[in-house]
């Protein structure tokens, strides 16, 4: 024994002993090591999982893969609100977003602020934009 | 091209993600005695810091997951790392504050990185205690003691005149009071 070993690295050595001992145990085992030192085996489980899944749950992506799920959700959003099919049910549908334009962003509601004088090509153009971020969907399930 | 050779030797971020999420309760626990054991040679850090800290640093590339490796394993690891570089930091402050009135015998002992007397009487208490824990397990204490001063299984086997097969016992009965001792709740007693 060489006696230069800090009472520290002696303890260091000993706990890395008794986790290689941890790490082999059998559940039964593990359970009694917990409960003999005054936690519940409950309890410790779940302080871990709370651990593990507030690293791995959080958002680590970069822009570029933000950028790429927002147009996969923009796509989808395109695809899954269908136009009503007559003119006219499009230009009340126009009216009634005008209606409750709280809903809609100030630079949407100056497009069609003069709705009695736009085609159907501009309301098309118009609601498909409004489709495509999203606020038809409520719309679309009053329909 | 490193990172692809890196990809090959580590796991990447998704994989070290998914080893993690794929940990069952067993595992949870023996990840929470072990984050405490480590914790027992950390100044600042307490077992969540030390846990917390090891994920991160596989998650943000600061260390890398080789592949094979099982995980409890590696964040044992990674914690010790954390501990110990813990320590160091602490000795440093210490250090610093002390060297002011040092006298030169003293200077010279900080700078072979003397740790702190409070941290080296706290490990001398733990100490103490395995060794009163261990007193009625001859095999198991000589054990200890052995592995305390850094000696490796042979030599231990050779000095102790022990066998294999008793010296892998003994090991086992060591190890598992040890682990009792240091996952004690320590609240109360530092």
């Amino acid at each position: 024994m060489n006696g230069k070993r800090t009472p520290r690295q002696q303890l260091e050595t000993l706990v890395d002993d008794a986790t290689e001992a941890v790490r082999a145990m059998s559940g039964v085992e593990l359970r009694q090591l917990i409960e003999d030192s005054g936690r519940e085996f409950e309890s410790e489980v779940a302080w871990v999982s709370r651990i593990i899944e507030s690293n791995i749950e959080k958002p680590k992506e970069s822009l570029i893969e933000l950028s790429r799920q927002a147009l996969i959700r923009r796509k989808h959003t395109k695809t899954s609100f269908k136009l009503p099919d007559s003119a006219e049910t499009r230009r009340r549908l126009l009216e009634r977003l005008k209606a409750s334009s709280e809903r809609l962003p100030p630079s949407l509601t100056m497009a069609f602020r003069d709705a009695d004088t736009l085609s159907d090509g501009d309301i098309v153009g118009i609601l498909e934009d409004l489709g495509e971020l999203g606020l038809l969907d409520s719309l679309d399930d009053d329909e | 091209m490193k990172k692809a050779r890196d990809d090959e030797k580590c796991y990447t971020v998704k994989e070290v993600k998914a080893l993690l999420g794929a940990l069952d309760r067993e595992e949870h626990a023996k990840l929470a005695v072990m984050a405490r054991e480590r914790a027992r040679v950390s100044v600042n850090l307490d077992a969540g810091d030390l846990l917390n800290e090891a994920i991160v640093r596989f998650l943000d590339g600061r260390r890398g997951w080789p592949r094979g490796i099982d995980a409890l394993r590696m964040l044992d690891q990674a914690m010790k790392s954390i501990a110990s570089a813990d320590l160091k930091h602490q000795n440093i402050v210490v250090d610093h504050a002390e060297i002011e009135e040092a006298t030169h015998t003293e200077r010279l002992a900080n700078e072979r990185g003397r740790s702190t007397m409070v941290d080296e009487l706290h490990a001398e208490w733990l100490l103490q205690r395995i060794v009163d824990e261990l007193s009625s397990d001859q095999e198991a204490l000589a054990i200890a003691m052995g592995r305390a001063e850094g000696l490796d299984g042979p030599e231990i086997r050779r000095r102790f005149n022990l066998r294999r097969k008793e010296y892998e016992a003994a090991r086992k009965r060591c190890g598992r009071k040890i682990a009792k001792i240091v996952s004690e709740d320590d609240e109360h007693e530092r």
